[in-house]
């Protein structure tokens, strides 16, 4: 062992410190950035409706959901006022409520009275010019019902107009005990409360507290509901989290074992482990450095760039088994050049997507990169003076035995035809069945309880869904007209006979007319009921007589000119949902949100939607769906650019012929992945090509050890196999992993290295070649 | 929920009224899954110079709903079906909403239980009969309906609603019968709402 220390480990020692100084001053707050949508570029709606959008999404982004159960509304309302508490005391929380006002209806009823005979329901408005004597009929058995009526009210609303109005402005009024709002299931009653997380940016120390939360809240109701954007991202974070340390760790047992064996030493072991360990820190610098946080799906490719960088310390450490009498520094010169070439090749290859139009993809072309050098460097300058005396044991049978599987098997292939061709049909019929997948909800897998909680809350309190209508126009005439348009369209759908395309939806042009509109309704009223003989018909029915008449007509003169612009009808309303998808109006126009609800034909309703004329149907789901069968498609062609420039270095190194021979390694494993695939689930997404790529680095490192010199190929195809091994092991358990994007990762390099494996002996090693590397 | 078979019943009685706890008329109380009767309503409303009265036949079945139709004095229906009401074929929320529309319900077919964390429930006795004062808990409720009273030899054969101006509403129940299943054409009316 050397006394001095080489330049070369001082050289490996600045890089470290470098990588690790910088890791250390960016983790610290939010680093990781475990929302998907942010590798997608942003939304192309025009400003106005894109601020509504966001205003919308983030007053649900942020905000948590829970229904506490009692026997009795008070019981539930006590229930909920501990869970408040419980709630604030833990801090994760800007704001816990509601707290209703019980009087909150009565005001309503206070300030829009004067304003009763300007405002009619939806309903109302439509009988009224098609046949106001329904209208009558109606009251009439309104007032026969089985709920009677109080003079009082009848007096201020003889034909009930007043009291479809505010039935319109609230459909589903919850009870209140307590200011709690409750919600019932027939038997039994649920406290509500909302529970609004701090801060924008969920960070991920907060998401395992939150988790903690839950937890601890269900233990003491065990039959409460949650839900929320919040509990989403933190419970997918937390199983991706886990799961990726498992793995993380399970493949560490994996690659210690199998190294302690063949090796006989815990050093080859370690010195991998420093390698693959200053790779993943060189990555994490980089990218934290260059994007400021990491996108969790760079994190977990980059889990899994593990499976090429230690690739270069497997070489190495092959080799020297099969040759223990070269010293450590003469190793690399042989190895120097195949490795350079795999790196070269890899990195370029990665360097591709960085192309991509995609933030997301542009940090996993910076982290692999980034990893793969400096698992590079760590070979070729820190092992030399790291690796230790010559390895005692030498394992020349394992080798041999190695060496007569890396020849008995191409020939084994090639006398099996027949065998051939059937594997050939299965991959083509395999190849066939593959059909893109791009649906985001598939990869949003959230744990089983969240889901049922889920389904519960929304079967106890429908809400309005993540699809909803946005509408623009220049100025408020032409915004109020177009939703109206908008709101009739919707109307039929939900009417139609052969099934409704959705249950309903609220608009604030349903409720609210323009003043004009209103004084016409005024007018029509008048004329059709007030002041016509029906009416006074209907007030002899009743036993009643002239006075009656004449102070009903009295009370409807003196209410003319009563209208009610926009932002007073909103505050008299007082409802905090219709407010909000009130978007205000500026020098660009106006615009407002119509939410739907019982969404179950999306596309006969998405097909409402017309952007020229400002109405816009927002569906993050789907959009994000779309973009990513946009981004799939992207990086399918950077995969077949990656090729292209790996191929280029290869010709440049070793000449067209065995270029494409090398690179035809990881194209046919890519090829019997896809194929696989096929069979066993039929659809593939973005995580499928991304999961390629890492295959092309790993296929031309096999593809490049095995066309080594005839006398290196025995260490060659152990290291391949060994590397095979260990990366296919920790693979194999990303499989199982219940987030769906892991396993499919997972599954991908599994079935893709084992192909890689096999088929670069067939592959690389022929023929033979001459001249060394 | 309880139904019973209970008798046409005036409401002034002389009796004294003696006390009475819930079980022991909830005792009384048949317990049957529909609930078929003649009604008559009458509405005292001050303002009008004699009470609205209105005759018909209601059928209340568990977990279907109410179908309440009025012969004199205009033929009209309505129809309450999963928390919607139908009047003459218009769909309509409820005044109070579905809350509302579960208490009549349970105020139909004297289902004590379910009334009690609403209501805060006296229980008396007039000869044979029992009587319930219901008086509601929540003063969004108070505030239109100062109280609900009840009552009947088995099940309920008068209910009465209060209104805070003096107002009230009486609808006795004649005829009653607790089939075991609705008939053929009930079943039609409780499928199509419209």
């Amino acid at each position: 062992m050397p006394r001095r220390v080489s330049p070369g480990l001082l050289l490996w020692l600045v890089l470290v410190a470098l990588a690790a100084t910088a890791c250390g001053v960016k983790l610290q707050g939010t680093w990781l950035d475990s929302d998907l949508l942010s590798m997608l570029p942003d939304n192309p709606l025009p400003d106005r409706v894109r601020t509504l959008t966001e205003q919308h999404e983030n007053r649900f982004a942020d905000r948590t959901l829970w229904l506490v159960p009692g026997d009795n509304a008070e019981q539930a309302a006590a229930h909920s006022r501990q869970l408040r508490e419980l709630l604030n005391t833990s801090d994760l929380f800007r704001e816990t409520g509601p707290q209703l006002d019980p009087e909150q209806l009565t005001r309503r009823y206070q300030a829009l009275r004067a304003h009763r005979f300007h405002l009619l329901s939806p309903d109302d408005r439509r009988r009224l010019n098609k046949d106001p004597q329904a209208l009558v009929e109606n009251a009439r058995a309104r007032l026969f019902g089985p709920f009677g009526v109080s003079g009082d009210q009848w007096r201020g609303d003889p034909l009930f107009l007043f009291e479809h109005y505010l039935q319109a402005l609230a459909p589903f009024s919850l009870e209140l005990a307590d200011g709690v709002p409750l919600a019932t299931d027939g038997e039994r009653y649920w406290g509500v409360t909302t529970a609004t997380v701090r801060g924008g940016g969920f960070a991920l120390d907060r998401q395992g507290r939150l988790l903690d939360l839950t937890r601890r809240a269900q233990v003491r109701w065990p039959d409460l509901q949650v839900t929320g954007a919040p509990l989403y991202t933190a419970a997918g974070a937390d199983s991706a989290r886990r799961e990726i340390s498992t793995v993380g760790l399970f493949s560490l047992a994996a690659v210690a074992s199998l190294f302690l064996i063949i090796f006989a030493g815990p050093r080859p072991m370690l010195l991998s482990l420093v390698s693959v360990a200053t790779g993943l820190l060189c990555g994490l610098a980089a990218t934290l450095w260059w994007f400021g946080q990491i996108q969790l799906l760079a994190l977990v490719f980059g889990a899994g760039l593990i499976g090429v960088a230690v690739d270069y310390s497997i070489h190495f450490f092959c080799l020297r088994l099969d040759q223990p009498d070269l010293p450590p520094r003469q190793l690399l010169r042989l190895l120097w050049a195949p490795l350079a070439l795999a790196l070269a090749s890899s990195v370029l290859g990665y360097l591709a997507m960085g192309l991509a139009a995609f933030p997301g993809l542009r940090q996993v072309a910076m982290f692999s990169a980034a990893g793969l050098a400096g698992a590079w460097l760590t070979v070729m300058l820190a092992l030399p003076s790291l690796s230790g005396p010559a390895p005692a044991v030498t394992r020349q049978r394992l080798l041999a035995r190695v060496g007569v599987w890396r020849r008995a098997w191409p020939a084994w292939c090639r006398r099996r035809t027949l065998l051939l061709a059937v594997a050939a049909l299965l991959l083509a019929v395999g190849l066939g069945r593959l059909v893109p997948d791009d649906d985001v909800r598939h990869y949003q897998s959230p744990p089983a309880w969240l889901q049922a909680h889920g389904e519960r809350i929304q079967a106890l309190l429908p809400r309005g869904g993540s699809r909803y209508f946005v509408v623009h126009g220049a100025t408020p005439e032409q915004w109020w007209q177009r939703e109206r348009a908008l709101s009739e369209q919707l109307n039929a759908l939900e009417r139609r006979r052969d099934g409704r395309a959705l249950q309903g939806h609220r608009a604030i042009s349903d409720l609210w007319q323009p003043p004009e509109q209103q004084s016409a309704v005024y007018r029509a009223l008048g004329e059709r009921l007030y002041q016509h003989p029906r009416f006074t018909e209907y007030l002899q029915q009743l036993g009643l007589g002239d006075d009656s008449l004449a102070r009903q007509r009295r009370a409807f003169d003196q209410a003319a000119g009563a209208t009610l612009p926009l932002n007073a009808w909103l505050a008299a309303v007082n409802d905090e949902g219709l407010s909000a998808q009130w978007g205000g109006c500026d020098t660009q126009g106006c615009t407002s949100l119509v939410q739907l609800t019982g969404l179950s034909q999306p596309s006969a309703v998405a097909a409402l939607a017309q952007p020229r004329q400002g109405r816009y149907f927002i569906d993050r789901a789907g959009a994000i769906s779309t973009i990513l069968g946009a981004l799939r498609e992207h990086l399918a062609w950077l995969l077949l650019g990656a090729y292209l420039l790996s191929g280029l270095v290869l010709m440049a190194a070793r000449g067209p012929a065995r270029a494409l021979r090398l690179l035809g390694v990881p194209a046919l494993a890519s090829v019997s992945t896809l194929a696989a695939l096929g069979w066993l689930q039929g659809g593939y997404g973005l995580i499928t090509v991304l999961a390629l790529y890492l295959l092309l680095g790993i296929g031309i490192d096999y593809a490049i050890f095995f066309s080594q010199p005839e006398t290196r190929r025995n260490a060659a195809a152990l290291a391949v196999l060994l590397s095979a091994a260990t990366t296919s092991l920790s693979f194999g358990l990303l499989s199982l992993s219940d987030t769906r994007l892991v396993a499919d990762f997972g599954l991908t390099l599994l079935i893709g290295i084992i192909s890689a494996a096999l088929i670069a002996p067939l592959l690389a090693a022929r023929p033979q070649p001459r001249a060394s590397a | 929920m309880k139904y019973l078979a209970g008798l046409l019943l005036l409401l002034a009685s002389v009796a004294p009224a003696a006390e009475l706890n819930l079980e022991q008329v909830a005792e009384r109380l048949p317990d049957a899954p529909i609930l078929r009767a003649d009604f008559r309503q009458q509405q005292h409303l001050a303002l009008l110079p004699k009470p609205l009265t209105a005759t018909g036949d209601l059928v209340l079945a568990r977990d279907r709903g109410l179908l309440w139709t009025v012969c004199t004095p205009f033929e009209s229906e309505i129809k309450l079906i999963g928390g919607t009401l139908y009047s003459d074929g218009e769909a309509s929320t409820l005044p109070g909403g579905e809350a509302f529309a579960q208490r009549l319900m349970d105020v139909l077919s004297g289902n004590i239980e379910a009334l009690e964390p609403h209501f805060n429930i006296r229980a008396s006795e007039q000869g044979e009969e029992w009587r319930l004062q219901l008086t509601p808990r929540n003063d969004a409720l108070a505030r239109v309906l100062t109280g609900i009273r009840l009552g009947g030899k088995h099940g309920p054969a008068f209910f009465r609603l209060d209104y805070p101006n003096g107002d009230y509403s009486i609808t006795h129940l004649s005829n009653v019968e607790y089939p075991q299943r609705l008939s053929d054409d009930e079943e039609r009316r409780f499928a199509t709402p419209r």
